[in-house]
């Protein structure tokens, strides 16, 4: 492979469609050639910023359905209505977008944004890897480094952590890998009834559970089977 | 509740997020955003017998909001007052925003459409040229103009502070 057929296939590359004997040559030839590599780490740097460049709307999905099932009822009565019909639609989705107090509850929403800034985005953090390190800072919230480690879901590993603020309250921050994906899972203390509430943000999945004298929230891809991800740790804790 | 309704409630009404924010980007103008998301979650009820049932419904629902604008073409905003862009926040440092989207709108539209579907949206390659109706290779070509030109740019900002 050569730096011509790399500037071709670099599309592919990010958006981890070559498949296995071109994506060996890829990789190969990144290993061998700075500038390609250089160019491809730029371009990745680059998709990393376009992601976090908006921020992402706060649509509530109940009032998307509130909106739509209006709207439904209104033609199946048969009134004539476009005008009245899409008035109503509109001041609906008015409301929907200004939020007027359906909101996605405000710990999910900073969950899915801390998620994305510091790991997707990358963006620079003071994360602990070292055991003691972590230690020092689970026991805040009740937990050890090993225990943090064991409740790693199948296929993962405990790749950092950090103390960051969820809702205006610290919560320990714990970054899970399985070598191609990192998903984030947030904890702390409390004392709040049993409950479980899950959105999608944007490009990522959140669940939050309220269970055993935690809440945790937990943040995957869109495609990743987030609830289940979050069952999984939380049971274990 | 009938299984049609259920399925749209369940699978299209969670993707009106991201189909709101491509569609800022795609029209530059708040307003006229919200209005291409409405007219696209109003055609996809309609049409949803036509989804086939396996196939992306992601991706059948941005070929939808894609369509619609171009069949719009350039309509005015139907709000009195439209939002500009630099309005909306972003998860970027202010001045970061501002080059960004500076460089972004200064693309070609197919070239901004295909970076958006990629980057922010996630879609793959094969994927954006069934949402575009082109081949494969077109979008990689768009995709690697897109990039290059935002390097350029954005480089060329930094060298110069």
């Amino acid at each position: 492979m050569n730096c011509d057929d790399i500037q071709t296939l670099s599309p592919a590359w990010h958006s981890r469609e070559l498949e296995e004997p071109q994506r060996e040559a890829f990789v190969s030839h990144l290993r061998t050639c700075a500038q390609c590599a250089a160019i491809i780490e730029d371009q990745a740097l680059l998709d990393a910023r376009l992601r976090l460049l908006d921020a992402s709307p706060d649509i509530s999905p109940d009032i998307v359905l509130l909106k739509l099932k209006l709207t439904r009822q209104i033609r199946t009565r048969r009134q004539s209505q476009w005008i009245l019909y899409a008035a109503l639609a509109a001041s609906l989705l008015a409301a929907l977008f200004v939020g007027y107090g359906y909101r996605t509850p405000r710990i999910l929403a900073d969950a899915a944004r801390d998620h994305r800034l510091e790991v997707i985005g990358h963006q620079p953090r003071r994360w602990k890897s070292e055991t003691a390190e972590i230690d020092t800072i689970a026991t805040q919230f009740g937990l050890t480094a090993a225990r943090a480690r064991a409740i790693s879901p199948v296929g993962y590993q405990l790749l950092h952590a950090r103390i960051c603020g969820l809702g205006k309250r610290p919560a320990l921050h714990l970054v899970f890998t399985n070598g191609a994906r990192e998903i984030s899972f947030y904890v702390r203390q409390s004392t709040a009834a049993q409950n479980v509430r899950t959105a999608t943000i944007g490009n990522e999945r959140v669940t939050a559970l309220q269970n055993a004298g935690y809440t945790t929230v937990t943040v995957t891809g869109i495609d990743q089977p987030c609830e289940q991800l979050a069952r999984q740790i939380s049971n274990r804790i | 509740m009938p299984k049609r309704q259920d399925e749209f409630e369940q699978f299209v009404v969670p993707l009106a997020s991201g189909l709101l924010r491509f569609a800022r980007r795609l029209t530059a103008n708040k307003g006229t955003a919200e209005d291409l998301v409405q007219d696209t979650l109003l055609k996809a009820w309609r049409s949803y017998h036509q989804f086939e049932p396996g196939t992306s419904i992601k991706a059948w629902l941005y070929r939808i909001l894609i369509n619609t604008h171009h069949a719009q073409g350039r309509r005015p905003c139907s709000r009195l007052h439209a939002v500009p862009m630099e309005d909306i926040p972003s998860n970027l440092p202010t001045h970061e925003a501002l080059e960004m989207r500076q460089a972004l709108g200064r693309l070609p539209e197919d070239q901004r459409t295909a970076l958006l579907l990629a980057v922010v949206e996630g879609f793959t390659c094969r994927e954006i040229a069934e949402i575009a109706g082109v081949p494969m290779g077109t979008v990689m070509s768009r995709l690697s103009r897109a990039r290059n030109a935002l390097r350029e740019v954005l480089v060329l900002k930094q060298e110069t502070r």
